[in-house]
């Protein structure tokens, strides 16, 4: 059996000077040893939100090429019923989903259809503030998961139980007084030090750990700032040894989704108890030319969460994952006069991973029963999915977080 | 409770009033002395700044004032090369009092005039800032005010107004709130007009408003709230915050309120009687206030003799929490303890070392260590160390801090002692390395 010491290798080093080695890094080191066994699914349960930005086409996602009005509404930007990949007798997937189609079979895959709220907004700002707030009737500048953060006692002061891996402000981890890290890169997220002399490394790496060990109690401030230090320090080392400690056979499509997720794979790797993260892509705002726009970006999220399952599963972590993809509105039924589509109201959110209860969730929205007589009319509300997600996955009570109690739509 | 020396004072004054100092800063104001100095912050109307001007001027005709880097980028300019410190960090406090992000507004042009706004009005009268503000297309956007129709009032801007930018909570009531937004009813704003009055959709009718009655328009509205005794006391209370420390007494706090509503609401004459205040130059204050982005970043620039932002510079701010024009909300950025997270904190130890560290094609960009210790006549560790916390810190650190910088230029590579020679790799790494590590300290994050 490894000791901590030897098993945080980088890490403890890096805290030679300090006096106690900082107690999140010996708690996930202690789950990582014992292979986590708290709670439902291990307690070691990871979170991997997928942010489509920009308005996804649910509609030529999740084609319904068994209802009545699809066909009718997009003469030429439908997907032909001889080109979509079979889910059931009335729906499938856009061609390039091969992938997604694959891990449905494998029973991988729940699609929850026409998620949406009351009174949609169709403005990228308002409409993902709404989403990443799950705040439709008010402006809030704290996010849910923020607020999921801040209701359960599962963080324990880990600088990273969640992380961004994203290069923008993401509000879901706003707020709360909780600095979410942004790992835009493994690169960024470090104490440098000058890299014409990388000798010297342990030299500045002392003085900053001592310094941040001294007493400040007569300035609570810098008290705040030390212990700030200590920790950032600590858990930046402890990336650096999972970037470093990394390699996989598994090969990443050439995709910004598949970039973001090989980092989630690395920090994973790491075992520093990270239980959230973030990853958000864009593109999907296909006002004109959507045909082989949209096809790119479907086979890129199909191939990328492909290759990060296929990567967690040989590193021995595929079942603690459950992947989450939402867009901050659908599009609009009828094809534009720009082969393209507008801004429209519900769609469909996919919840992947080897524990989920694979299969269709709710009603696909009538194509011809519409709101304003121009969009989709939502069936579940989008808080209902972030519920199942919160006390099914991360095992909390998700009113807590939510401020009231949705429906269990059931697919975890 | 020791006196500040009047070196310490200065370099104070000008973190607090301003974004730091250059060494020739601080000779010019030194020589001023404190008192001399708040009134050259102060009543900057009579220090020319048309060297700056000028270069806002040409930038604006070069670049793209549609987007948001391009004001960013003017206003960084105008925060490091300013003659009128005091009048950007009022700008700053403007922008972070009402609080408007570009993230809704869309519009950075719309941004840029609410900035100039707040720049032209900064030690003005606060009456007629709130009258500007009412109108402000920026503003009008933020709050959705072109909702704010007769038949249906959309109370945004009407609450804000008063629970963020007047008054604070708990200082009127909901029915004052609905009233206060039927008065604001038609005040939209034009795509090509900018501010319009719309008729048609004012309600012309009577309300009752913190007491009183009449047939409100949104002017009336500021009056109203300006004859209320707390909104002095509201205003005098985040200005000393701001500038001062978290822990105003109420005494002085009402001492302040009077001097704001005794001066009929002079912007001016509050910040004159707040850097003139013993609270000021107190212990109390010294190195209590925890640097924003902006002020680490740019006071690093100062005190180094850095005169050109890097392009890393944008990116850096925004990792440390802070985009201007951007404020994550309307009630603006969190100051104090709130910019130091794991994430963000490390994003100021790696600014400190990309400056630290520039050499080559970006040498421009940070420290020249040669250039450093010979300014500051410095040839041994201990001088060196001395010099460079007096620069960054005011010598602000205990006995055993120095010391441990001092060993740090006298370690080897393996960490074992070696003696500090005038060896140019050696110099460059020391002192490279020192600067560093002076930065990453935590009183380096306090202004």
């Amino acid at each position: 059996m490894l000791t901590r010491r030897q098993f945080l290798g980088r890490s403890a080093a890096a805290v030679a000077g300090s006096a106690i080695l900082p107690s999140f890094l010996a708690r996930a080191a202690l789950a990582a040893q014992q292979g986590g066994s708290l709670g439902r699914y291990g307690g070691d349960s990871i979170l991997v939100v997928i942010q489509m930005s920009g308005g996804n086409d649910g509609l030529n996602t999740v084609v319904p090429y068994g209802l009545d009005g699809y066909y009718q509404a997009r003469p030429n930007l439908a997907i032909k019923e001889t080109d979509v990949l079979p889910l059931t007798d009335q729906l499938g997937l856009h061609p390039a989903m091969g992938k997604i189609q694959e891990l449905y079979q494998a029973g991988q895959v729940a699609i929850v259809q026409g998620v949406g709220y009351a009174n949609p907004i169709l403005s990228h700002f308002r409409a993902m503030d709404i989403w990443q707030t799950a705040a439709p009737d008010s402006y809030e500048s704290r996010g849910w998961l923020s607020n999921f953060m801040a209701s359960t006692p599962l963080d324990d002061g880990n600088p990273i139980f969640a992380a961004s891996v994203t290069g923008e402000l993401v509000r879901a981890l706003y707020g709360n007084n909780v600095s979410v890290p942004t790992i835009a890169s493994m690169g960024a997220y470090q104490f440098r030090t000058d890299a014409r002399y990388a000798t010297d490394r342990g030299n500045q790496l002392g003085y900053a750990n001592w310094v941040n060990g001294q007493d400040y109690s007569a300035s609570p401030a810098q008290a705040h700032i030390a212990r700030t230090g200590t920790t950032a320090i600590a858990s930046s080392e402890g990336v650096q040894a999972a970037a470093s400690g990394y390699s996989s056979p598994v090969q990443y499509p050439n995709f910004p989704l598949a970039n973001s997720l090989k980092t989630v794979a690395q920090l994973m790797g790491g075992e520093l108890g990270t239980r959230i993260y973030y990853v958000t892509f864009g593109g999907f705002d296909t006002h004109s030319a959507q045909a082989n726009n949209h096809a790119r970006l479907l086979g890129g999220f199909s191939d990328s969460v492909s290759a990060f399952l296929a990567d967690a599963a040989q590193m021995g972590k595929a079942d603690r994952l459950l992947l989450m993809s939402f867009s901050e509105f659908g599009r609009r039924v009828q094809q534009n006069g720009s082969a393209g589509t507008d801004h429209g109201t519900a769609g469909p959110m996919f919840l992947i991973g080897p524990r989920v209860k694979g299969g269709i969730y709710a009603d696909h929205p009538s194509l011809t029963t519409l709101e304003d007589s121009r969009n989709l009319r939502y069936g579940v509300d989008f808080r209902a999915v972030y519920g199942t997600t919160l006390d099914g996955w991360l095992g909390t009570d998700h009113s807590l977080a939510l401020g009231t109690r949705y429906e269990n739509v059931g697919f975890i | 409770m020791q006196q500040l020396t009047e070196r310490r004072r200065i370099a104070h004054l000008l973190r607090r009033a301003g974004f730091g100092a250059t060494a020739d800063e601080m000779a010019t104001y030194s020589q001023l002395g404190f008192e001399a100095s708040v009134q050259r912050l102060v009543d900057y109307q009579n220090v020319s700044n048309d060297r700056v001007e000028g270069q806002i001027a040409t930038m604006e005709g070069q670049l793209d004032m549609t987007r948001l880097p391009s004001i960013q980028t003017i206003w960084l300019h105008r925060i490091l090369n300013t003659a009128r410190p005091l009048e950007e960090r009022m700008a700053l406090f403007w922008h972070n009092h009402f609080a408007t992000a570009n993230s809704k507004v869309g519009n950075p042009q719309l941004m840029y005039a609410q900035n100039q706004m707040f720049r032209a009005s900064a030690l003005g009268n606060f009456q007629d800032m709130l009258y500007a503000v009412s109108r402000d297309p920026a503003m009008l956007r933020w709050l959705d005010s072109n909702s704010n129709r007769k038949a249906s009032p959309n109370e945004n801007y009407a609450r804000e107004l008063m629970e963020l930018f007047s008054m604070g909570v708990g200082n009127y009531t909901e029915q004052d709130v609905r009233e206060s937004a039927r008065a604001f009813t038609g005040w939209f704003f034009d795509r090509n007009q900018g501010f319009v009055f719309n008729r048609n959709q004012h309600d012309f009718n009577q309300k009752t408003f913190l007491g009183r009655t009449g047939a409100w328009d949104g002017d009336d509205v500021v009056n109203i709230i300006l004859e209320q005794p707390v909104t002095a006391e509201f205003m005098a209370r985040n200005v000393f915050t701001f500038f001062v420390h978290d822990h105003p007494t109420p005494s002085t706090v009402a001492r302040l309120a009077d001097v704001f509503r005794g001066s009929g609401y002079s912007a001016r004459e509050l910040m004159r009687s707040v850097l003139m205040s013993p609270e000021f130059s107190s212990d109390e204050a010294y190195h209590a206030v925890v640097k924003s982005p902006i002020d680490y970043l740019v006071s690093m620039m100062k005190s180094i003799g850095i005169n050109e932002y890097s392009r890393e510079a944008p990116g850096q701010l925004n990792r440390m929490g802070m985009a201007l024009y951007n404020p994550p909300d309307v009630s603006g950025w969190n100051w104090g303890t709130d910019w130091i997270g794991a994430a963000t904190l490390l994003e100021r130890y790696n600014t400190a070392n990309a400056v630290s560290t520039a050499r080559g094609d970006n040498a421009r960009f940070g420290l020249d260590p040669v250039g450093v210790i010979q300014k500051l006549g410095a040839r041994t560790p201990a001088q060196i160390v001395d010099g460079l916390l007096d620069m960054f810190v005011d010598s602000d650190v205990p006995r055993p801090t120095r010391d441990q910088l001092i060993a740090y230029m006298t370690r080897g590579y393996s960490g074992a002692p070696e003696a500090f020679t005038q060896d140019a790799a050696r110099v460059d790494r020391t002192v490279r390395g020192v600067a560093h590590l002076i930065m990453s300290t935590p009183i380096y994050q306090m202004a």
